[in-house]
């Protein structure tokens, strides 16, 4: 998939990503790719940045906790998150409704002048 | 608590170790930050994470240790979108105090003059380095106040357009330009006026309200630390 046409999404993924439970970097990272059979497999230049940005919108919280002998942070929606994901969700459904219909079969859509 | 999870990841932590000491040396390469700390944990768990992930499949340690440094992005890319997004709020922070200040430093010095005993020279016999110190002053003030304006919005476009990694760290770049060309503006403003000052204070010390200007000079000087915070974890941290 181009990575152009994930911009303006990544917000929404990482979000769906979270929203079963609280999650690491690389345990978001791991669930978007199963999620989407590998298609979506996010670079960590462009993971971590944004969720350090959402924690800053207040979208999701990070919280220490102690992985395999390790410090691990883990991030988790917060109620504005949850909301934030309900309008990616109406938007994104929109969006596909609307592309849909434009680039749908050619059958599908009226011929000019056969209905004139 | 740096030691790997499994024992074959903590074969692979030199190679870890390594990358994510270069990483923390380009974004932060001259001050210590109790951010960068954290950062780099986050970080070497991540790597750790997939090196297990691949021993666990039955690849050598070392080699999933070199695999996963090469699969987390080149080092320039991943310190250039960290900087920026670790840069962003002390910068906004920075254009806003300086717009704050020069807003309010202009208004205070402006009421002062204008509210203050009059001239002691018209305009036909005002000396010419008042000339050149009243219009460099009025210059100089107004293309701060314009540098601090272009300097918060900057930083705001660059907050909005997260989806454009590269053209953020451009904007970023640029605000934090800007911010330096306010700064050092507001300065040469503060020269020329002390200089304005002073030559009325020699020419004819009661042209000025003492007072006022004392209390106003002392207020300006009492702002400037305010200017130090953001300042210092702005220019703490290395622009790519």
């Amino acid at each position: 998939m181009r990575a152009e046409a994930l911009k303006g999404h990544l917000d929404g993924l990482l979000l769906a990503a979270l929203e079963l439970g609280p999650a690491h970097g690389f345990a978001v990272m791991t669930e978007l790719r199963c999620r989407t059979g590998g298609v979506v497999d996010l670079e960590s230049g462009t993971l971590y940045p944004a969720l350090r940005r959402l924690e800053g919108a207040g979208l999701i919280v990070g919280t220490w906790t102690t992985g395999p002998g390790r410090r691990r942070r883990e991030y988790e929606l917060t109620d504005r998150g949850r909301r934030s994901l309900d309008e990616e969700r109406g938007l994104w459904a929109d969006f596909v409704a609307v592309m849909g219909a434009a680039l749908g079969p050619r059958a599908a859509m009226p011929v000019p002048g056969v209905l004139a | 608590m740096r030691s790997g999870g499994s024992e074959e990841a903590g074969l692979a932590q030199p190679a870890v170790e390594r990358y994510l000491e270069r990483l923390r040396s380009k974004v932060w390469p001259r001050a210590a930050d109790v951010g960068a700390a954290d950062l780099m944990d986050e970080l070497r768990d991540h790597l750790l994470c997939r090196i297990e992930e691949q021993v666990a499949e039955g690849a050598e340690p070392t080699l999933a240790a070199d695999r996963a440094v090469a699969e987390f992005g080149p080092l320039d890319g991943m310190a250039g979108a960290l900087h920026a997004e670790l840069v962003r709020p002390h910068l906004r922070r920075l254009t806003l105090v300086l717009l704050a200040l020069g807003v309010t430093a202009g208004t205070i010095w402006t009421g002062v003059i204008i509210a203050g005993p009059a001239e002691p020279w018209t305009e036909r016999t005002e000396p010419l380095p008042v000339v050149i110190l009243d219009a460099g002053g009025a210059l100089a003030g107004t293309l701060t106040l314009t540098a601090a304006v272009l300097g918060v919005l900057l930083t705001g476009c660059a907050g909005r357009l997260w989806a454009y990694p590269r053209v953020r760290a451009s904007l970023q770049r640029w605000s934090l330009r800007v911010s330096w060309a306010t700064l050092a503006l507001g300065l040469v403003t503060a020269a020329q006026l002390a200089g304005y000052l002073l030559v009325r204070a020699v020419v004819e010390p009661t042209s000025l309200a003492w007072p006022a200007v004392i209390t106003s000079a002392a207020l300006t000087l009492a702002a400037a630390p305010v200017l130090f915070g953001p300042l210092r974890r702005v220019t703490a941290r290395k622009s790519r």
